[in-house]
């Protein structure tokens, strides 16, 4: 059924006009994942908040997109971020099952901290590690308030303000009305202004 | 440049941060998962049901256990001595496990057995004892 859907939704975005973004002049598909991977992997970890599934919901995206090759190079972002998204979908799905039936008590128990390495003062003479610290903390903030978040307003907010996608291919993205992404956008500011009043 | 503007341009920042301070582990992974999937193939089983069908086999295999000791009870070790020695009688088996250790086993238990006032109570009129 998701497959089903997700084809559906990879057929729409293949027709649509897409929005210019920073993997979209990827000459190849393998150029294409390697630029989108860490952006890939930070949201499906802002979803799952479990570092190897993550990992795997990434490379089941990847693997996916393989039946996309032959088509133009623009339209790889949009589908690429539709496919991943699903697989986020299914992936809590079955956890959800999984934890439900089979251990209730361990719901919550492997959920990972946020992925972050402090960059190595002698690789970059510049960097601050203070700084570095701070910039973690912030961000394990922001990543604590999106998690909170409902879905829906999590992606919306996440593809149209961090991935810069416009309405339109955001709509498609989530399967739903332009309408849609307007109203969980702004319920999704809303929230994450007043939890972040630091960055307003 | 209106609040929104700044609290996304804000959270952009310090997103693009975060993809700089990503693990090399979890670099490594996607470069190696990246070259897995271009070559066209699928991960190894999740984590949650890598051990799925070790541990069916093996309740599979104690429920067959467990079945064919339930449909035949008497195939423990017992045949082996049942084989060389007779089965106690009911009364040898009663001496055995309830005797004090002030009782004579000779009279006191073998009088259950043959104590004949059980059977002139079996005949008696039942009216004529609740009278008396």
């Amino acid at each position: 059924m998701l497959q089903r859907v997700t084809d559906e939704f990879a057929t729409e975005l293949l027709s649509a006009e897409t929005a210019p973004s920073p993997e979209g002049g990827a000459a190849t598909l393998d150029a294409f994942l390697d630029g989108i991977g860490p952006r890939a992997f930070r949201f499906a970890e802002l979803g799952l908040r479990h570092r190897e599934d993550a990992l795997d919901a990434v490379q089941d995206a990847m693997l996916k997109m393989l039946g996309y090759r032959d088509r133009p190079a623009p339209e790889w972002t949009p589908l690429f971020w539709s496919i991943l998204r699903s697989r986020v979908i299914d992936v809590q799905r079955r956890r959800t099952f999984r934890l439900r039936w089979l251990r209730p008590q361990m719901a919550h128990e492997d959920e990972d901290a946020i992925d972050w390495t402090e960059i190595a003062p002698s690789l970059h003479p510049g960097s601050d590690p203070a700084r570095s610290h701070e910039n973690r903390e912030a961000y394990a903030r922001i990543a604590a308030a999106l998690a909170a978040l409902p879905a829906r307003q999590r992606e919306a907010f996440t593809l149209r303000v961090l991935e810069q996608l416009d309405v339109a291919t955001t709509a498609r993205v989530m399967g739903c009305s332009e309408g849609s992404v307007k109203t969980h956008l702004f319920r999704a500011r809303e929230t994450l202004q007043a939890q972040l009043e630091e960055f307003r | 440049m209106s609040t929104d503007d700044r609290f996304d341009e804000a959270v952009r920042a310090q997103h693009a941060r975060s993809l700089e301070h990503l693990s090399p582990r979890v670099r490594a992974q996607l470069q190696q998962r990246r070259r897995t999937a271009l070559a066209g193939q699928a991960r190894a089983a999740s984590r949650g049901w890598r051990f799925a069908l070790p541990l069916a086999a093996a309740a599979a295999v104690g429920a067959i256990v467990v079945g064919v000791q339930l449909r035949n009870p008497d195939s423990t070790t017992a045949p082996q001595v049942a084989a060389t020695m007779p089965a106690p009688s009911v009364s040898a088996r009663l001496a055995h496990v309830a005797a004090p250790a002030n009782v004579d086993e000779n009279t006191d238990y073998a009088s259950l057995d043959e104590s004949p006032d059980l059977y002139v109570w079996l005949a008696s009129d039942g009216a004529t004892l609740a009278m008396e």
